[in-house]
């Protein structure tokens, strides 16, 4: 299967491309205040909001994949650089809906 | 959504914009100089629970009323006044709310749009004071 992968530093993540509703380049994303720890903040994608999950330790951040879903908010990862990779699903295992990584992690 | 229309007080607070009903503030006032009559109403020290991380001085206190009760909350910047019209407004649910942070009451798309829109936060005056109620000292309030 075709993913879109994510390096954080430490860790690989694959985003499935079907499931990939935009990458968008240098998001101007609004903190949450007293939100949870792993949530970056906001955006908005076509007037509905982007709540970017941060996966990994790495803070800074030059695009945003916005991850299909129904309902008025849609799932959305920062990253520094993102490439392509065609990975066996047997090997990965679900964080999110269209979001995986590497079992052995 | 309540507040169709509704003219805000615009407000920033660790570089995040904020909106308040205008109908719930009460005063605005120079933090540095007190607040002279309400000098024991229990204060919200919003900049802290935005993120800020360094204690000092801000610069203005909002004097709101919510029913019978008068509480503060310190700001850093007014922006001005601001008429949110509903197709401005986005719902917020959870994962972004949390029993914490339950006087965010919506997001407003203050000018641009899509990944480089400025966003705020539209408050609710009774979930603020309500946050006073529940996490009185944490983080620490008074001007």
């Amino acid at each position: 299967m075709d993913y879109i992968t994510v390096n954080t530093g430490t860790r690989i993540f694959y985003i499935e491309k079907k499931m990939t509703e935009a990458i968008v380049r240098d998001p101007e994303i609004l903190t949450v205040p007293e939100g949870e720890e792993n949530l970056l903040g906001l955006s908005v994608y076509h007037g509905r909001l982007v709540v970017y999950h941060q996966l990994g330790d790495k803070k800074s951040y030059s695009c945003g994949i916005i991850i299909k879903a129904g309902g008025e908010m849609l799932p959305g990862i920062p990253a520094d650089t993102v490439g392509e990779e065609e990975a066996d699903p047997s090997c990965l295992t679900m964080l999110m809906e269209g979001v995986w990584g590497k079992k052995s992690d | 959504m309540d507040y169709i229309g509704e003219c805000c007080l615009a407000f920033t607070a660790n570089n995040i914009n904020f909106l308040i009903p205008v109908s719930g503030v009460k005063r605005v006032c120079d933090a540095r100089q007190g607040t002279a009559a309400e000098e024991d109403m229990r204060v919200l020290n919003f900049p802290v629970i935005a993120g800020r991380t360094e204690e000092r001085q801000w610069d203005y206190i909002l004097i709101l009323e919510t029913g019978r009760t008068v509480f503060g909350l310190l700001a850093e910047e007014i922006l001005g006044l601001r008429v949110l019209k509903e197709e401005e407004l986005l719902s917020l649910h959870p994962p972004v709310l949390n029993e914490r942070n339950q006087y965010l009451q919506a997001v407003a798309k203050l000018r641009g749009d899509d990944g480089i829109a400025v966003l705020g936060y539209l408050l609710n005056p009774e979930q603020l004071y309500q946050r006073i109620i529940n996490y009185s000292g944490s983080p620490p309030g008074g001007a």
